[in-house]
């Protein structure tokens, strides 16, 4: 099941970020490949997502299920494919910067980042994943913010069917690039938000 | 970064590739310049197959074939429109041409099974044998990562890393159920190629290898000419305005015009079809060596495919139309049109297109061209269709109980509908189809599934209805420069054009006229790539 975890420190409080997080309309158009989502109610949504799929591209849609609304500490969702095999979850996680080392203070079990992530492959991905997409977004670090907190992002997905190990092969080199970019952005904007002394609430 | 070479190149498909290889093989230096991104263009995106006659590894095989045989087959099915010399020069160079590729340059070759010709049954025709391609590619071996990532890659078959000869092994496509995909999905992860991306792989791997110049973005905009002779071009690069200048000769290697929405209208008496080869093969080189007065062969427009597009996919930034040909050909299926009606044998894709783009002059509409391949339960739960996997039922995709409902569903007549079914089932019990004759050739029979006898194409349709709206796609284009049996480009007064050579689809079909086969178009990008090369090294250089 091709996973994938990115960490990044938002200079704002952990309520800031869950403020933000919490409210799905806030951060939906960051998710890569967004083309629109569908509020069914408090726990359930339909999304339609441009997704990368190789060298062709495809329009599909999830339905996402939240399972988990433990503010301001974690989001946890499932998502499935509709017309497609593929079933996914991710987590947000927030909370105090972890000290280097100390596992107990960090806000996720957030898988270390190593292997293929850290090969030359991943690297040449990412160069040609951010020029084919110019919204792309590096971390933007405050240097003025109040105290820092810490946003996680996890995914997982895995595709059913007979086809389905090809199609993970094809989506892993994406999923990383994605889930960075996702947390980036959240990042980014709760900064802005809370440099500004506005609420990021919906 | 402007430069002279012995021979320069325009376009990186099979033609281009392989003249470089040729050129460097023979000791002189070349530039490929491509305007695309990537290298392969419409090649890498194909079957990578190739059509070569007499080839030593269907002679090692044991199956007989001859030039006279393979001359005679073209010559009988061609409608008089083949031009003898070229087909001779095609039919004698194409076997010396794969031979060079393989022993000089480290391109391998193989033959997959149980691939007859279109026309096998006909005067020299052969049921196997006369279909080449390569092994799988291992592109983290052969190639650096830079070059890795500007091997175009084709959206079609990306996800199929296996060679033909594999495939044919497994079964072929009716049984992908049965596929190792875990084993192929970690070829995908190491990064294999297969299809035409091999072949253009094993190209651009040993021309890497000797440092031989390719250059992606390199849009050539002209042909430069000195003295009424073709000595260069001039390149639109990331670099500015380049010149390239050539001692021996220019090629054009730049594919037909499918791309070139203009050109397609201007010179085809069809209704507008939809590309599925790369969008770079816009009709550039043509236009290049018109400016310059070559003469140009009108012939019946365009390789003409059924395609279908699954909402949503694209590629290139735009729909993605795949090939509707071999899911044509297993049983419980068929194509109608708006009337309900079956116009054509749909396991040859050429009758069926040739159908669709019949004008009616009574109605003075194309009665076939909005068409619907309609399959059963029965299809749907053994075959795949691209991605959609034998019992996968997307939504996109319209279904029904009944051929009434169904008609309803996509606006067909229903009475139609429902009367060619059951006309069809009748005779389709035992195994027949005398309307069409589905089935009838070796060709059709070879796509069909062989479990299903005693005719692999053909059972009623049963149970629930499943239909998928179909598009009139092109693979290529038929028209193009008059060329003569050295490869060089003929002036529309008679004469070549010093300087001046073209391979493959960028060239009328006058090596074949009317008749065609699959992996006609590589075949003929790489011999005639290989014969430019060595006539034009015969001249006396510039300068």
């Amino acid at each position: 099941m091709p996973e994938v975890a990115y960490t990044t420190v938002v200079h704002a409080p952990q309520t800031a970020i869950w403020d933000f997080v919490k409210v799905m309309d806030n951060w939906a158009p960051y998710v890569t490949g967004y083309q629109s989502h569908e509020v069914i109610d408090d726990s359930d949504s339909i999304w339609t997502l441009k997704g990368d799929v190789g060298v062709l591209s495809r329009v599909v849609q999830f339905r996402v299920h939240i399972t988990e609304w433990a503010g301001p500490a974690r989001v946890a969702f499932t998502m499935s494919g509709i017309d497609e095999q593929t079933e996914g979850e991710g987590l947000f996680v927030m909370g105090p910067v972890a000290a280097e080392g100390d596992a107990a203070a960090g806000p996720a079990p957030v898988p270390p980042r190593k292997g293929w992530w850290q090969s030359l492959r991943s690297r040449v991905i990412l160069f040609f994943y951010r020029r084919s997409n110019p919204q792309q977004t590096e971390r933007i670090v405050s240097q003025t913010g109040p105290a820092a907190s810490q946003l996680a992002f996890t995914l997982r997905m895995k595709s059913g069917g007979v086809i389905g190990p090809v199609v993970d092969a094809m989506i892993e080199p994406m999923l990383a690039p994605a889930a960075e970019d996702l947390a980036n952005k959240i990042a980014n904007q709760v900064e802005r938000l809370a440099a500004h002394g506005e609420a990021s609430g919906g | 970064m402007s430069g002279k070479y012995d021979i320069v190149i325009v376009g990186s498909g099979g033609g281009g590739l392989t003249a470089a290889l040729v050129a460097t093989s023979l000791g002189k230096s070349a530039v490929v310049l491509e305007k695309g991104p990537t290298i392969g263009g419409t090649f890498a995106y194909s079957t990578g197959l190739a059509w070569i006659p007499n080839n030593r590894h269907m002679q090692a095989a044991g199956i007989d074939d001859s030039v006279e045989e393979a001359c005679a087959h073209i010559r009988s099915l061609s409608g008089g429109r083949h031009d003898e010399a070229l087909l001779r020069s095609f039919v004698t160079n194409s076997s010396a041409a794969i031979a060079f590729l393989e022993d000089r340059c480290g391109v391998p070759f193989e033959m997959p099974d149980n691939f007859p010709d279109y026309y096998s049954e006909l005067e020299g025709g052969k049921v196997a044998g006369r279909h080449l391609s390569s092994p799988i590619f291992p592109a983290k071996e052969h190639l650096p990562d830079e070059w890795r990532s500007q091997l175009t890659n084709s959206p079609y078959y990306a996800m199929v890393p296996a060679s033909w000869k594999e495939i044919q092994g497994w079964g072929g496509f009716g049984t992908v159920a049965t596929w190792d995909w875990t084993m192929l999905a970690q070829r995908i992860r190491d990064d294999y190629r297969a299809f035409g991306s091999a072949v253009a792989g094993w190209m651009l791997a040993s021309l890497i290898r000797q440092n031989v110049a390719v250059r992606p973005h390199a849009d050539v905009r002209s042909l430069v000419v000195d003295a009424g002779r073709v000595v260069g071009v001039r390149a639109s690069t990331p670099a500015g305005d380049e010149l390239f200048e050539a001692r021996y000769g220019v090629i054009l290697a730049t594919g037909g015009y499918d791309g070139s929405e203009v050109l397609k209208r201007r010179w085809d008496p069809h209704p507008m079809t939809v590309r599925l080869g790369a969008p770079t093969v816009d009709g550039s080189g043509l236009v290049m060596a018109l400016e310059q007065g070559a003469a140009m062969a009108m012939f019946d427009g365009q390789l003409l495919v059924p395609a279908y597009n699954i909402p949503g996919e694209a590629a290139a930034d735009q729909p993605l139309y795949r090939l509707f040909i071999r899911e044509l050909c297993f049983p419980g299926s068929m194509v109608v049109n708006r009337r309900g009606k079956r116009f054509g044998d749909e396991t040859f894709y050429r009758d069926l297109c040739h159908e669709m783009v019949h004008f009616d002059p009574l109605s003075q509409e194309f009665p076939n061209l909005e068409s619907y391949f309609i399959c059963d339960q029965e299809w749907k739960d053994r075959y795949p269709l691209a991605s959609v996997m034998p019992g996968d039922v997307p939504g996109w995709m319209i279904s029904a109980d009944t051929p009434a409902e169904l008609a309803r569903k996509i606006d067909v007549d229903e009475d139609g509908l429902t009367e060619t079914i059951a006309t069809f089932n009748g005779p389709a019990s035992r195994g027949e189809d005398p309307a069409f004759g589905r089935g009838s050739t070796n060709h059709g029979r070879n796509g069909g599934d062989p479990s299903v006898q005693p005719n692999p194409c053909v059972r009623p349709l049963q149970g629930r209805l499943y239909a998928v709206r179909m598009a009139l796609g092109t693979a290529g284009t038929n028209s193009g420069l008059v060329i003569n049996h050295e490869a060089q480009v003929m002036h529309v007064r008679g004469d070549p054009i010093p300087g001046l050579y073209a391979a493959g689809n960028v060239a009328a079909n006058l090596a074949e006229g009317l008749w065609y086969n699959g992996g006609i178009s590589n075949a003929k990008g790489m011999t005639f790539g290989y014969i430019a090369v060595r006539n034009a090294l015969d001249a006396a250089p510039v300068g």
